[in-house]
């Protein structure tokens, strides 16, 4: 190379590329005391600007952030968190009464697997029990409903709360998503 | 429940999945990785302590009310390093006020300067954090090349972070970088003279 290196070239060797157009650039550096001086004083910059200090703001900022940050707990995590503290709380402390604890727990685990058992060897008598169950289960809770909806609404009544129940889920579900667009579409900054 | 030495050595997506939670702990710790990079960014791009604390509690004031819709594909520093630039660019372009001259004369018109006071306890410690000469030398550059070299040899972000982070072609990047580079080679030129 017989001439010195230009800006560009400089500024790739302090980049650090690599490469086969990189090669001579190195070499011409080696034997030029010039381009040699310049790289020098180039790296002595990145040098100093890399070792700038951190600047550490005020030892209350991060008060002074949470008090405007509103933190949101999702109602499941909120949920969790009151089912966690509850089981915490009937967690016994002392070793005998956890002993016990553990034994009840045993015991109910038993008789529950034991009912289980029964009813997968006698399946049939459970699948009719159940049947009849859910029957008339099922009779009661329309024959109720049908009696509010009638007392509250009068004669079409049933109907006037079957349509109501439908148009108020899939005014839930519209809603739903047209929140969840708009959430998705808010600028942050 | 979680305390603040647990997350210490969970990765920044870890800790986010704690926020979107609502763990104030998470947020903190958030505060605790991040305040000082983001602080120091901010006072280099604005050079005055007390705007650069209200701007660095903005940035993160913005992200960590919006922390539901941090998305993990993305680095949480270039998301909380974009917000402080753009924080700062816009104080920077509110604060260059022009007056004008009262005969309509364009070459009249000159930069608002305030007025100068008395130094204070403040100003004297401005002066020590960013009074040297490289200090000095990095707020005589544009904001644009400022916040592209602070990124990038203050940060360590390569120039691939900084391109998604600024928003700009990676071409760009390197011209304010290399620009950056020049420019302060010139400005700590009579410094090395002398």
């Amino acid at each position: 190379m017989d001439r010195h290196l230009l800006p560009e070239e400089l500024e790739q060797l302090l980049d650090g590329d690599i490469g086969a157009d990189i090669v001579p650039l190195e070499a011409h550096v080696r034997g030029c005391s010039r381009c040699q001086a310049e790289l020098n004083q180039g790296r002595r910059i990145i040098e100093a600007v890399e070792h700038a200090p951190p600047l550490d703001p005020s030892p209350l900022f991060a008060i002074h952030v949470m008090t405007q940050v509103h933190v949101r707990v999702p109602w499941r995590v909120s949920a969790r968190d009151a089912i966690e503290r509850w089981a915490e709380r009937l967690t016994p402390r002392s070793r005998p009464m956890r002993v016990l604890a553990g034994a009840g727990a045993l015991a109910t685990a038993t008789v529950l697997s034991a009912g289980c058992a029964w009813l997968l060897t006698h399946f049939n008598a459970a699948l009719f029990v159940a049947r009849l169950v859910a029957t008339r289960v099922g009779s009661s809770a329309v024959v109720v409903g049908h009696g509010v909806a009638t007392t509250l609404l009068g004669g079409a009544g049933p109907q006037a709360a079957l349509v109501a129940l439908v148009g108020a889920l899939v005014a839930a579900v519209i809603l739903r998503s047209v929140v969840a667009v708009a959430r998705r579409q808010r600028p942050l900054a | 429940m979680y305390r603040l030495l647990e997350l210490t050595n969970l990765p920044d997506a870890d800790v986010v999945a704690l926020a979107q939670q609502g763990r104030e702990v998470a947020f903190r710790e958030l505060l605790r990785r991040y305040q000082r990079p983001v602080f120091s960014l901010v006072y280099r791009m604005v050079r005055d302590r007390e705007t650069a604390e209200e701007l660095a509690q903005d940035t993160f004031v913005k992200v960590l009310s919006h922390i539901d819709q941090y998305s993990p594909e993305f680095k949480l520093s270039s998301w909380l390093f974009k917000i402080a630039n753009n924080v700062a660019i816009d104080h920077l372009r509110k604060g260059r006020l022009a007056t004008v001259s009262m005969s309509g004369n364009p070459e009249e018109g000159k930069s608002f300067d305030v007025a100068a006071h008395s130094p204070s306890a403040l100003d004297a410690l401005e002066a020590r954090e960013i009074g040297s000469s490289i200090e000095r030398a990095i707020g005589a550059l544009r904001p644009e090349y400022r916040a592209c070299i602070l990124m990038r040899h203050v940060e360590g972000r390569s120039y691939e972070e900084i391109a998604a982070t600024l928003d700009l072609p990676m071409g760009t990047v390197k011209t304010y970088i290399h620009r950056a580079r020049n420019e302060l080679r010139k400005l700590l030129e009579p410094d090395r003279k002398s």
